[in-house]
């Protein structure tokens, strides 16, 4: 932790980049808005300051969590942190036309009310840097659809975590199909109960056993996007 | 418990016994314990002052903060009741809240379709429940798979035959193969097919609710099922303090027919409640309390189960815990407070984390069960197969855990000093040096005296190398498939197996075969 007094303006880029590494990780959301508007004052393009202070940093931080170091209460505090980072970020990113690092829309099925996996999925994905909009739990088709053409998203996430409702994310995809949209997102699917194969048989993209696992495939999806624009 | 007569009467001039008689004598299997009356004092971990303040909080929380209840209907009763309600939000004031949960009976029966298998919840009386709602199997080859109607027949039969369990529960595993929208019917003619003791209600949809209470109503008559319980269904408070619509409608249908609800919050601590186990003891109960009291609103004075499932979370994943000491102390909180109001309570007994039927499987039950019993709980649910947090049922958790229960029956059944004159004869007898296994009193005492478990091995090394020095997850599931081998079907009056075969048929031709 940083105990120490540290003026975040007298330190080398360098130096102030580790730092803001350092302060992700302590879930320092107030030296992270500075450390940013920092770089940015001294010319850093906003896409060099979101991979290599903000992302980079969370990779640490996942990695961390991964390995039982960090835990979520913690993480939870460094992807708010990276969140506000991004606040200021995104409009710039916006304007100087930088790749996007992805807007997920996601929610919990049909039926069902399980949420903390969900939640939790939700808040590493925004810690990644990605724009996340949580449609809570009991989602019917409309309510996907609804907000596809309201955020066009790049990813759509679904949650379940009865048996019984499981089978309602074939309808959504199905849905998507019916109308043609279906092949203009990534559709991930998540919950305990679900596997590879179920992933499979409903028609997503891919079936995601955990909050990193979720952020990991997001990013492969995104970097596949960018690659086939490019 | 005592053996019936065996008829060994081949040939007349016979004496009949030795071998044959011996083994026939032993093998009579056992049908059902009656229902556990502990017979040990319930342990309170917390002085009165402290279960007291843990009370005043949670009635604090439910007039200041409130609890949701998001279903008209249930909103509706609350405003006739007087309490202060704001869309969905009710706020409910000490006196009316302990009014209605006086109404609830501190003891009541549940009827079995055999009146043999029939018990009692409440006070002193426990209940040994089997787990539900496992989508996976770790099946008798040891691989972890969905679940198919095959294996929930199996588990039924299981615990049909397992002594000390007094409950089928219902949908021990999903039958995954079978249509969502068609699945209950399956599941609860399961039950009712392949035992005869008291089973458990569904409760995903109202439509779902009334399926099962028709299916009860062919076994018991719908004149019987509409006052006398035959079941138990578990609506879940989505904690933080929510009530939703889905769980409203399945307690509209069976408290409206006297039929027990659980009302005991599944709250993953720490995720659902506060990082503190007096702090998520408080808000439980709240939620638990403001669930008891809508149902007397729906039926006053049905009978109703009160409780929790506590567990902690794990904060390197977000995933439930099982076994931890804070899930055994918050029983013991738990269990302080059903008895200060008079309410039969439900906690869980061998809930496990483990994915195997491992050493991790048996720390964390024996620590939950042993808190189960000493905390006094009455309905004692997941009580067998359940692994995985709840996610896998396994054939070898199964079989152990039934094991088990025998020997915790015996336990919360006290010690019992009926023989203990004999006993102090048999020293006597003996006197010093000598060994007690051949008095007449070891004789006629060493086949009850002591617990017998069969998959627990206490064989010498080279005896267990001889026999394939298998571990315990394997003799589990040779267990299991040795009691299903063994199994026979209770009987069921043909017209009752006609008339839900047709109920079965009729509601097919009506359901659609998948969500949506
Ligand atoms: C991109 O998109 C993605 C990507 C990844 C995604 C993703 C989406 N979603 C999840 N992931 C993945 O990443 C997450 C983070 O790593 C992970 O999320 P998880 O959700 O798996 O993990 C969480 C961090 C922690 N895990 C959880 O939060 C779920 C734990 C268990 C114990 C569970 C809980 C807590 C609850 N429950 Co429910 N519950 C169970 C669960 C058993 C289990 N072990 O999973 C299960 C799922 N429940 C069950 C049942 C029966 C029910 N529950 C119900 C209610 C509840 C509570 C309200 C009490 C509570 C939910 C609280 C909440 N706010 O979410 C009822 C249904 C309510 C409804 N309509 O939905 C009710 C029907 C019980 C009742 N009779 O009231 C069972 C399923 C039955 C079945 N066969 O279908 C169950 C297996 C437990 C059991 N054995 O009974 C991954 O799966």
């Amino acid at each position: 932790m940083a105990d120490d007094e540290i003026i975040l303006s007298e330190l080398s880029d360098d130096e102030l980049v580790q730092q803001m590494h350092d302060d992700l990780y302590d879930g320092l959301k107030e030296e992270i808005e500075e450390g940013t508007q920092i770089l940015l004052e001294r010319g850093w393009a906003p896409y060099k300051v979101l991979t290599e202070a903000l992302v980079e940093g969370m990779r640490i931080v996942g990695e961390d969590f991964r390995d039982g170091i960090l835990f979520v209460p913690e993480v939870l505090l460094s992807a708010n942190a990276m969140k506000a980072g991004m606040f200021i970020l995104r409009p710039l990113l916006a304007a100087t036309g930088a790749p996007k690092q992805g807007k997920m829309v996601i929610g919990t099925v049909k039926g069902d009310i399980h949420d903390i996996g969900k939640n939790l999925v939700g808040m590493m994905m925004e810690g990644a840097g990605f724009d996340v909009i949580d449609l809570g739990i009991n989602n019917a088709v409309e309510k996907y659809l609804d907000a596809i053409e309201q955020h066009q998203p790049d990813i759509i996430g679904m949650s379940a975590l009865l048996t019984t409702t499981m089978p309602y994310m074939k309808v959504v995809i199905d849905t998507m199909k019916e109308k043609g949209i279906r092949d203009d997102y990534v559709v991930l699917v998540g919950g305990a109960p679900l596997n590879e194969e179920f992933g499979k048989a409903v028609g997503a993209d891919a079936y995601c056993r955990d909050a990193a696992v979720a952020v990991e495939t997001a990013k492969d999806f995104m970097k596949r996007k960018h690659n086939v624009r490019a | 418990m005592n053996a019936p007569a065996v008829e060994v009467t081949e040939t007349a001039h016979r004496r009949g016994g030795g071998r044959l008689g011996r083994k026939a004598l032993r093998s009579v299997p056992i049908a059902s314990f009656p229902t556990l009356v502990r017979q040990i004092p319930a342990y309170q971990m917390v002085p009165d002052e402290a279960v007291e303040l843990i009370h005043q909080e949670s009635l604090a929380i439910l007039e200041e903060v409130g609890c949701e209840f998001r279903d008209d209907g249930a909103i509706a009763l609350w405003k006739a009741a007087g309490a202060d309600v704001r869309e969905t939000r009710v706020r409910i004031d000490r006196a009316l809240l302990m009014e209605l949960v006086s109404k609830v009976p501190s003891e009541f029966t549940l009827n079995a379709r055999n009146p043999e298998r029939t018990v009692r919840v409440g006070g002193k009386n426990s209940i040994f429940v089997p787990m539900y709602g496992a989508p996976y199997v770790r099946d008798l080859d040891n691989n972890r798979r969905y679940g198919s109607l095959a294996d929930l027949n199996n588990f039924h039969k299981l615990a049909y035959m397992a002594p000390a369990l007094h409950s089928s529960s219902s949908v021990i595993c999903e039958p995954m193969e079978i249509a969502v929208p068609k699945r209950h019917l399956h599941i609860i003619h399961s039950a009712l097919k392949h035992s005869d003791k008291p089973f458990m209600g569904i409760v995903t949809s109202k439509e779902r609710a009334e399926d099962t209470m028709a299916m009860a109503g062919i076994v018991f008559g719908d004149e019987f099922v509409r006052d006398n319980p035959v079941l138990v269904a578990i609506t879940n408070c989505n904690s933080p303090l929510v009530w939703d619509a889905t769980m409203i409608d399945a307690m509209r249908v069976y408290a409206s027919h006297n039929q027990p609800l659980i009302l005991a919050p599944f709250a993953l601590c720490g995720a659902s409640t506060s990082a503190s186990a007096v702090g998520a003891v408080a808000q439980v109960n709240a939620e638990a309390l403001a669930g008891v009291a809508l149902t007397q609103l729906i039926r006053p004075g049905s009978p109703q189960i009160y409780g929790q499932f506590m567990v902690t979370v794990d904060m390197k994943t977000g995933a439930p815990m099982g076994g931890t000491p804070e899930a055994a102390q918050m029983m013991y909180l738990m269990g302080a407070l059903a008895r200060r109001y008079k309410l039969p309570w439900r906690t869980s007994g061998f809930h496990v984390g483990s994915k195997l039927n491992d050493a991790q499987a048996g720390y964390e039950a024996n620590m939950l069960m042993h808190a189960a019993i000493l905390a006094g709980a009455n309905y004692i649910w997941h009580s067998a197969g359940w692994l995985e947090a709840g996610l896998t049922c396994g054939y070898s958790k199964f079989a152990t855990d039934c094991e088990q229960l025998v020997g915790w029956y015996k336990y919360a059944g006290g010690l019992p000093f009926d023989d203990f004159k004999e006993a102090m004869a048999a020293i006597r007898e003996v006197g010093p040096q000598g060994h007690f296994l051949g008095t007449q009193h070891t004789l006629e005492h060493f086949e009850s005296a002591f617990f017998m478990p069969s998959i627990m091995d206490f064989n010498s090394y080279e005896q267990w190398k001889a026999e394939g020095a298998k571990d315990h997850d394997t003799r589990g599931r040779e267990k299991a498939r040795n009691m299903l081998a063994d199994y026979e079907e209770p009987k069921l009056d043909e017209g009752i197996a006609d008339g839900l075969k047709d109920l079965i048929a009729r509601r097919e031709e009506k359901l659609p075969d998948s969500v949506s």
